[in-house]
């Protein structure tokens, strides 16, 4: 099963199963929270 | 829902393997993006920069976790496996557990490598490091992953021989 060709096969169809969708909620509750959040001004941090 | 807010879930569910932490990890995240958006110098990488926010709030909770539950165990996963999938149960279980072994970041790259589809180079833009660091950390985290298993394959052939 470890075999080094095997690996990334299986990787790649253990990751294609799983959660598709964010829950509908999600975007709800951002949304909330960013309105008690002020921005950063330009410049700082997370870089990019 | 916004393809772009389930295509960024779908990636924190597949690194922390739990729906309702992705989903902490992901609300945290977009609140993050949102307060350091005025830092983004070029919006034409807006993607690969929310993405590494994201990728690095799945890191931080999945450190943040590790730390609080010392035992491993395996997470159920959002939906079943095909009937006719690749993977027997059995597999995935090993592959389960495997993953639970490696470090927080391990998990992101292999995620990032096998789900996303995404070459080293990408990786190492979402991260933030240089290319070969990006390449040497996909490498280590296959070794890790192979250790994992077959780490798991001792155990389970220990067990089976004690039984």
């Amino acid at each position: 099963m470890t075999q080094d060709r095997d690996l990334r096969l299986m990787l790649d169809g253990f990751f294609a199963d799983g959660a598709a969708r964010a829950p509908d909620r999600l975007m709800l509750v951002v949304t909330d929270r960013i309105e008690h959040q002020g921005q950063r001004p330009g410049g700082s941090s997370a870089g990019t | 829902m916004n393809p772009r807010v389930d295509g960024l879930f779908a990636l924190a569910q597949r690194i922390l393997r739990d729906v309702d932490r992705a989903e902490d990890a992901l609300q945290d995240a977009l609140v993050i993006a949102w307060r350091d958006l005025r830092g983004l110098r070029d919006p034409d990488r807006f993607d690969a920069w929310l993405r590494r926010v994201v990728v690095r709030e799945c890191i931080d909770q999945a450190t943040r976790e590790r730390r609080r539950v010392a035992n491993l165990r395996v997470l159920p996963i959002d939906g079943p496996a095909a009937p006719d999938d690749l993977l027997t149960l059995a597999d995935r279980d090993q592959l389960e557990r495997g993953f639970q072994r490696l470090s927080p970041e391990q998990r992101a790259i292999l995620v990032l490598h096998h789900f996303e589809g995404y070459p080293p180079s990408e990786i190492a833009e979402i991260l933030g490091i240089p290319p070969g660091t990006a390449r040497s950390r996909l490498h280590h985290a296959h070794r890790a992953m192979r250790a994992a298993l077959d780490a798991d394959a001792r155990l389970a052939t220990a067990g089976g021989q004690s039984a």
